[in-house]
């Protein structure tokens, strides 16, 4: 029995080596077929990310030769990148800070600067949760974790879960300085490495609580209302509330990029700020620049 | 069905169960997603694992030449005086390696130092951050001295070839051993950009065992600040040190004004008292700022610093052990202004650099070297003016072209009676990694 079951174990570890040796003989393909190695490459924010998909795929529709790729895992890791020279195009949801100029600097580069879209920041709940609406000082409390139960806020009697980006997001700065006035996140808030990710976990998690870009915001998840005049209005995020200026938690997306590379990357960006590209940022549910 | 076909039934049944990967695949044979998931998991826990550990240095190859053989020098030494006119060298300046392994609240750093002389040990430390607040850190063991902007800033940053000649004279090795407790307010907090620094150190210098069993006090205080749109940064800083060394057997010289009308040194007489400490007081303010606008980043640093320093007639430079001479207790002042502007979006960048250093303000120019005086090397005032030129030509390459030109007082003293020729050329080739 026992030899039967490590034959079973070879057997099924055999037909993963064929298939792995499958899939890396079509990525090969894909490579060779594709010059994805020249491709531009697109790095950084996880709230900029499924628009910055949405715009590639579109653009290299319409231009058969072009090859855009397209990776998360926060803004700043996609400055550093764009520091190391790993990417071409460093997507932030915050602007560059003076000590990454500085950095940049130091490596002989600059930046450019071009704001693609907008986002409304969105606080998230499991769906069960009763809590509809919160005021800027509940969701820093709960943040900082003054706040640990729901029914401190009109909700069950069950235990607050919160769910943060890791420090290196721009969403995870943006959230601190301007929801919690720049106090610190609590110990035992659970860092998640992307925004799926938060979505993800708070969609299984009934006390969950955290906050993603509009973009992420999904029926296995709810949306709170939020009031930054002392609980006079609350106003639920959208593009209409964010273009309105009605909704107060809404910041500009941006890409930064080298003066070298702006040759390459120059049809890729007029491509993301024509009307074709700005019909997709609302689509996608970012709030588009002002015509 | 008879008993022979229901045991060939039997036996058949048990073959078939034993044999059969679909039955027993139900039990053990796993998902391939959830391999992947488990294989993935595994690599991401042994990438963190390794992650712990950072190594980042840089080496400085580098050319020189300077307009006289054998002149003493600041710009990586003096330069040795030849059977025949030996006015250039090869050398590396610095080869750094350093090591840090970080993990949760505690950070080990090992720094060296590779070249043609051998291998140097620079820093060897533990840092502990609070973990709660975040705000408070504690650093033992071999450390950067904690005083001023540019004692602290690395030479792998940093837009020329030396730090300012005071900063070589009276932080000779720019570390020394001992504790460093730091503050540093955060972003909720109203003074947000405040950092307090304050250590205990040998008094030494670098790797050099204490010799007095007296500690050297240094605090520093500081403050940083960004406007919103990050275009606008600056910093301010003010330092204090405290310190000194035991005298030993040797002589003290007191600076006044002589029975004939001189400025100079007289023999202190009180100075049977063995254990005596020859103090070391230093004070200083720095600035830095810098603009991002459109001719490209400009960047302005200062720093001023005045005290006393005991020294020898020679030189004003801290002792890195005993004292084996006469000491001269001077008052001193230093200063530097760097101005830095990046050439637009090029990878160039210009660099103008100037300071001083008086080893002794109360005395210049002709009153040194005077008969009776007992001034000598040790008095001389010493202006920089740099000038430089960095050129990025990859990510971690740098070249830099720099420019000493270096003036001291005319004064008696034979050698000295004139602006000695020690300008220097530096071309230096940097790989930062």
């Amino acid at each position: 029995m026992l030899l039967q079951l490590e034959c079973n174990i070879n057997i099924n570890q055999i037909k993963l080596k064929i298939n792995s040796m499958k899939i890396t003989k079509v990525l090969l393909a894909i490579l060779f077929t594709t010059n994805l190695s020249f491709a531009q490459k697109l790095k950084g924010s996880d709230t900029v990310l499924p628009l910055a998909q949405k715009e590639a795929e579109s653009f290299m529709k319409s231009n058969k030769n072009s090859r855009v790729v397209v990776t998360g895992g926060g803004s700043g890791v996609g400055i550093s990148a764009l520091v190391d020279g790993t990417t071409d195009v460093a997507m932030s949801s915050r602007k560059i800070k003076m000590t990454e100029k500085m950095k940049l600097q130091d490596a002989g580069k600059a930046s450019k600067e071009s704001i693609v879209a907008y986002d409304a920041l969105t606080v998230i709940v499991h769906p069960s949760n009763k809590v509809t609406q919160l005021k800027r000082e509940q969701l820093e409390g709960i943040f900082t974790g003054k706040i640990k139960n729901w029914k401190e806020v009109g909700g069950d009697d069950l235990q607050i879960v919160v769910y943060s980006r890791e420090s290196s997001s721009g969403t995870y700065e943006f959230f601190k300085e301007h929801v919690m006035k720049n106090k610190n996140y609590a110990a035992n808030v659970l860092s998640m490495p992307a925004s799926g990710a938060i979505v993800q976990s708070i969609s299984q998690t009934k006390g969950a609580i955290g906050y993603v870009g509009l973009a992420y915001l999904e029926n296995n998840t709810k949306a709170i209302k939020v009031s930054y005049d002392g609980g006079k209005t609350f106003v639920a995020p959208s593009v209409e509330t964010a273009k309105n200026k009605t909704y107060p938690i809404v910041r500009p997306l941006y890409y930064y990029y080298l003066p070298s590379s702006e040759k390459m990357i120059k049809p890729f960006l007029d491509f993301c700020l024509s009307a074709e590209g700005q019909k997709i940022v609302e689509q996608t549910g970012y709030v588009p620049l002002p015509k | 069905m008879n008993y022979k076909q229901k045991v060939l039934y039997f036996i058949s049944f048990i073959f078939i169960l034993q044999n059969s990967p679909q039955i027993l695949a139900q039990d053990v044979i796993e998902n391939p997603l959830d391999t992947l998931t488990r294989t993935v998991t595994n690599s991401v826990d042994e990438i963190t694992k390794m992650k712990r550990l950072k190594i980042t240095g840089y080496i400085q190859p580098q050319f020189q030449y300077i307009d006289s053989a054998g002149a003493p020098s600041v710009a990586g030494g003096d330069f040795v005086n030849g059977t025949s006119k030996y006015y250039s060298r090869f050398m590396m300046r610095r080869g750094r390696f350093k090591f840090t392994y970080t993990f949760e609240n505690v950070e080990m750093v090992i720094n060296t130092d590779a070249t043609e002389k051998g291998l140097f040990m620079r820093e060897t430390f533990v840092k502990v951050t609070d973990k709660k607040l975040e705000i408070f850190s504690l650093t033992a063991g071999l450390l950067q001295e904690q005083f001023g902007f540019e004692l602290n800033q690395s030479s792998g940053v940093r837009e020329t070839p030396e730090r300012a000649r005071y900063n070589q004279l009276l932080f000779p090795v720019e570390r020394d051993l001992g504790i460093f407790g730091s503050m540093v307010l955060p972003k909720w907090s109203k003074f947000y950009g405040l950092k307090v620094d304050v250590a205990m150190m040998n008094g030494v210098g670098g790797v050099n065992p204490e010799f007095d069993s007296h500690k050297d006090f240094t605090g520093r205080i500081q403050y940083n600040k960004t406007t919103i749109n990050e275009k606008i940064s600056f910093s301010i800083g003010a330092s204090y040190y405290n310190g000194g060394y035991r005298a030993g057997v040797y002589k003290d010289y007191n600076y006044q004004v002589l029975n004939n009308g001189d400025k100079g040194f007289t023999f202190a007489t009180d100075t049977a008292n063995y254990n005596r400490i020859a103090k070391r007081e230093y004070i200083g303010a720095d600035f830095q700022g810098a603009l991002d606008w459109k001719a490209g980043i400009t960047t302005i640093r200062a720093e001023y610093i005045t005290g006393q320093q005991p020294g020898t007639d020679k030189s004003n430079r801290s002792p890195l052990g005993a004292p084996t001479a006469s000491l001269y207790h001077r008052t001193f002042n230093g200063a530097y202004f760097y101005f830095i502007q990046n050439i637009g979006l090029t990878k160039f960048q210009v660099v103008a650099k100037y300071d001083w250093y008086d080893p002794n303000i109360k005395i210049s120019g002709k009153e040194i070297g005077k008969s009776g005086t007992n001034t000598k090397l040790a008095d001389i005032r010493f202006d920089t003016f740099g000038f430089g030129c960095n050129y990025r030509i990859a990510t971690n390459l740098k070249l830099m072209a720099y420019y000493d030109l270096v003036i001291n007082e005319a004064t008696l003293i034979n050698g000295y009676t004139k602006d000695i020729k020690d300008n220097v050329i530096t071309i230096r080739m940097q790989y930062k990694y």
